[in-house]
């Protein structure tokens, strides 16, 4: 009986352990996607800017030009600066999830937010925040 | 098994949900669109240069048309005489676009889409087909408008139309398929000033 107990705590352990791995690397890959997903974003609303802006604009109807119906340009370069905060973040957290498997919770949690506010500025490809969302719940779990 | 939440954690949380909300906030104001209403076609002019000149040295405005919705620029090449690219400088803050449309799509040289390495303004439909093309489609859409002349650019071919003498809008033709493009943004045409 006792030895029984033995070998199931070994496991939970080894299976805790590896969770907690999976959970960090999906994490960091994830806030690594979004991360470059923001700096690209950024560099082609620097460099073509305007004619983005004008797009987004456009996809609110042409009065967008005008200001009137579409987005505020600024307002897309704001989304993107909040996809590299996010980025930045979840990358932090998943380097603290590794680095500290006690306080998984708190960093599951932080991944978690900051991976779902990414989706704001596309979230790495969204394929970045998913995989953030998935990191942050296994850590959580 | 953790009983509280890591102030590390927390102070993480915090930082970065203040920053986003800052941000999100910024962006609406005048620090995110910095804008100055451009009031007559030489400051439109003077806008498009600025933009010309980002894009090379070797570009000069050639034309600025002035719409109700916003002012277009031609921008040509100075060394070939062949227009580079169209610009739009918006009346309510003076930016400055790569107009949309076929500029942006069909421009085989400073489009976004399909660069050549080798770009042309030599292209399978040439001008009087482009005209021809361009006054079928009108006769369809807009019955008694007549196409003016083709002004060339790398890819294809930008037109206006007129009615009773009196320009009314702007088509361009692809020059290697011959499709139409109608430029539908800039509403009612108020004057033309053409540079040297």
């Amino acid at each position: 009986m006792i030895k029984v107990k033995k070998n199931m705590n070994t496991n939970t352990g080894r299976s805790s352990r590896s969770m907690n791995m999976t959970a960090f690397v999906l994490s960091l890959i994830g806030g690594i996607l979004i991360l470059v997903n923001g700096v690209m974003s950024f560099l082609m609303l620097t460099y073509y800017g305007a004619d983005f802006g004008w797009m987004w604009g456009m996809m609110g109807g042409y009065q967008g030009m005008m200001g009137s119906l579409g987005f505020p340009f600024g307002s897309f370069m704001g989304l993107m600066l909040v996809a590299l905060v996010c980025g930045i973040i979840v990358i932090i957290g998943a380097l603290m999830l590794n680095s500290r498997p006690a306080e998984r919770r708190s960093w599951g949690v932080i991944i978690l937010i900051f991976s779902i506010v990414s989706f704001l500025g596309m979230g790495g490809f969204y394929i970045g925040a998913i995989l953030g969302v998935a990191g942050g719940a296994l850590a959580l779990s | 098994m953790q009983k509280s939440f890591s102030s590390t954690a927390i102070l993480t949380l915090v930082v970065g949900l203040i920053a986003i909300a800052l941000i999100i906030a910024f962006s609406y104001t005048a620090i995110f669109n910095p804008s100055a209403p451009v009031n007559d076609a030489g400051q439109a002019k003077t806008l498009a240069e600025q933009y010309a000149s980002s894009q090379g040295s070797n570009l000069q405005v050639k034309e600025i048309m002035e719409f109700s919705n916003q002012y277009y620029a031609i921008i040509q090449e100075k060394n070939t005489g062949i227009n580079a690219f169209e610009l739009l400088v918006d009346k309510a803050t003076g930016r400055v676009f790569l107009e949309p449309g076929p500029s942006m799509m069909w421009n085989t040289k400073y489009g976004h889409m399909g660069r050549s390495r080798n770009p042309t303004a030599t292209m399978p439909v040439n001008s009087e087909q482009a005209l021809r093309n361009a006054q079928e489609w009108l006769d369809f859409n807009f019955p008694d408008a007549r196409a003016e002349e083709a002004e060339t650019f790398y890819g294809y071919y930008t037109i206006d139309f007129s009615r009773n003498n009196q320009t009314t809008g702007m088509l361009s033709v692809n020059g290697y398929s011959g499709e139409i493009w109608y430029h539908t943004w800039h509403g009612q045409f108020i004057r033309m000033i053409e540079y040297d």
